[in-house]
């Protein structure tokens, strides 16, 4: 799988030796595995035959739902893939700053990858690339085989900064997808109490944003972006402006909604222990031009990750000196 | 029992209405009021001064009476509601609708910007000369000079509000399918709306000003009218009667505008008071 080879190869971490004690504990977990060990694959299925179906993958068409189905249903190529991406801008003063440089990521349906990296090192850049709000300088971006163009309704996207609509109820606000796809207000109705419910705040749809907390405009948020059946999940820092007791609670419930929903979620954070507590995969990202350093695959059998065990310590310092960071949080 | 139940929140709410006016402390506000017409009184009937010039609180409130008894002061009242209601929404609809056309036209902006700019430079007052030149002293100069006035207010406000979108919205509502006129309808217009509630406040009170002074030049029914008629049979009663009126006619509508708000815009001060609260 000649895809999935380029994604992960990081730099100066290769050789490292840890500590053989480690892979010991976390068993499975290899950040140079190749694909075609993963047990996502049908076992039966040639290198061949997943290009080929790569290749003449059907255009984005059907509803949503059938959308994310046959995402799942196809687990030969990429849901989401990154090429040579580069991304450049020029500061008021005219300096030139390589944000992204030459990021080559591809990633699976139904994977939790989590971007990892110091501040500004370009990983709410990728965000935005994949999100559509900024374009590419170079390289290629595609989702589901389709190459990127502006924001649209099959990638959900949460802020870091509350974004719900003041103006409008939770429920309107969850709805809003749905009335810009031209839903019905009786299905609109029914959706956003699914979707509420999945949140856990199924009483709150009449309220305002401004009465609820900060934890609760993001459940509202995440409840938003899932309402159109994005095919991916894009969630920039979300829960950073949380306290820390609120941030695990609602790390916990993001994980909850991931193994019902089975979402394929891009999540951004410089947070070590959150990406360690969430991810199905850590992609690290260096500082200034944001480059892949590491490309870790976790083990799902691992779950849930006590913050205390010392499988977790190890990888968080390993993370921490990855990212430049003196294991300090 | 509904009776004294519905008793009571009259009381609250006349309690509530008597704040708003008066301040928070009402005991005290009260007192300043009743000092201020006690004053007023003793002032005018002590005999220093000619009550004529100045009509002890009594004598206004006797003309008040007589005035609302004989239906004068009524029609005043609702010629001026008239010419300042279709003003304003004459005025607050073009401000509306070239504000929005400007923002988001690169074009309308180019084309138009310094012409608005150098006219909204000129005291709309400046023009009551020349409005009552071209049209009259009738109705359409008046309806002129106030929708004239009202416009620039409603205007900037909706011109800064619509062009300044907070991008997170936009981001967001994009990556939920809005697209043109949708982004328009559902998101850039509803952000801007405290922006332009901004407008339309600032628009009401100059409504009333150049109501006022569009009046003064001549007319056959109005409260300026009023006061302007007044002066010249001396009496001067009747200009504090068409005084008071305006006063209150202010305050009514700025109360009216503030109630609705709290109604049908809830989140409205809510949101601003938690921004800066927080963040």
């Amino acid at each position: 799988m000649k895809l999935s080879l380029s994604i992960g190869k990081t730099g100066n971490l290769s050789g490292a030796g840890f500590g053989q004690l480690f892979w010991r504990l976390f068993g499975r977990l290899n950040p140079y595995r190749r694909d075609n060990d993963s047990p996502r694959h049908h076992p039966g299925m040639s290198v061949e035959d997943k290009r080929s179906e790569t290749t003449e993958r059907t255009p984005l068409h059907g509803s949503p739902d059938e959308r994310a189905a046959r995402a799942l249903a196809e687990p030969g190529g990429p849901l989401i893939e990154c090429r040579a991406l580069t991304h450049t801008y020029h500061t008021r003063l005219g300096t030139r700053i390589t944000a992204i440089a030459d990021v080559t990521l591809a990633i699976d349906a139904g994977e939790f990858v989590c971007l990892l990296g110091p501040s500004g090192c370009g990983k709410t850049t990728l965000l935005n690339m994949v999100a559509g709000f900024l374009a590419p300088t170079a390289g290629e971006l595609r989702l589901d085989g389709k190459a990127i163009h502006g924001p649209d309704p099959d990638r959900g996207v949460v802020f870091q900064d509350y974004s719900l609509f003041p103006w409008l109820t939770v429920e309107s606000n969850i709805a809003y997808g749905l009335l810009m796809a031209g839903m019905s207000a009786e299905r609109r109705k029914a959706e956003v109490g699914a979707l509420l419910d999945l949140v856990g705040l199924p009483h709150i749809g009449a309220q305002y944003p401004f009465e609820l907390s900060g934890g609760m405009k993001q459940r509202v948020a995440i409840a938003r972006a899932l309402a159109t059946h994005p095919a991916v999940l894009l969630m920039d820092e979300p829960f950073a402006a949380l306290d820390a007791m609120t941030r695990e609670s609602l790390q916990r419930q993001l994980l909850d909604i991931w193994t019902r929903t089975r979402k394929t979620i891009l999540f951004v954070t410089h947070n070590i222990s959150e990406a360690i507590f969430l991810s199905s995969r850590i992609v690290v990202l260096s500082s200034r031009p944001g480059r892949i350093v590491e490309d870790i695959r976790l083990p799902e059998d691992s779950r849930p990750r006590k913050r205390t065990s010392p499988e977790f310590n190890r990888l968080y310092e390993r993370l921490a000196q990855a990212i430049g960071v003196e294991g300090s949080e | 029992m509904s009776a004294t139940l519905a008793l009571n929140a009259l009381k609250a709410r006349t309690r509530a209405l008597g704040k708003q006016i008066l301040g928070q402390n009402f005991q005290l506000g009260a007192l300043g009021l009743l000092a201020f017409v006690v004053l007023w009184e003793s002032v005018s009937r002590s005999g220093w001064i000619n009550p004529i010039m100045l009509p002890a609180p009594s004598v206004v409130a006797r003309s008040a009476v007589d005035l609302i008894a004989s239906g004068e002061l009524i029609r005043h009242v609702l010629s001026s509601l008239w010419r300042a209601f279709l003003g304003f929404a004459i005025g607050s609809f073009l401000g509306l609708a070239l504000g929005i056309l400007m923002a988001r036209l690169p074009g309308v902006h180019c084309l138009l910007n310094p012409l608005v700019q150098i006219f909204r430079a000129i005291p709309s007052l400046a023009f009551v000369p020349l409005a009552i030149f071209w049209f009259g002293i009738g109705e359409i100069s008046k309806i002129v000079l106030i929708a004239f006035g009202v416009f620039f207010p409603v205007w900037v406000n909706t011109y800064l509000g619509t062009r300044d979108t907070n991008p997170l919205f936009s981001r967001a509502a994009a990556s939920l399918g809005a697209r043109g006129w949708r982004m328009l309808i559902f998101l850039i217009l509803p952000a801007a709306l405290p922006f332009i509630i901004a407008g339309v406040r600032i628009a009401l009170g100059s409504a009333l000003v150049l109501l006022v002074a569009s009046e003064l030049t001549g007319a056959q029914f109005g409260v300026g009218y009023l006061i302007q008629l007044s002066q010249q049979v001396f009496r001067v009663d009747h200009m504090f009667v068409g005084l008071i009126t305006l006063g209150l006619l202010g305050f009514l509508f700025d109360y009216a505008f503030v109630c609705g708000l709290r109604k049908f815009l809830p989140w409205y001060g809510a949101e601003n008071g938690q921004a800066n609260g927080t963040r």
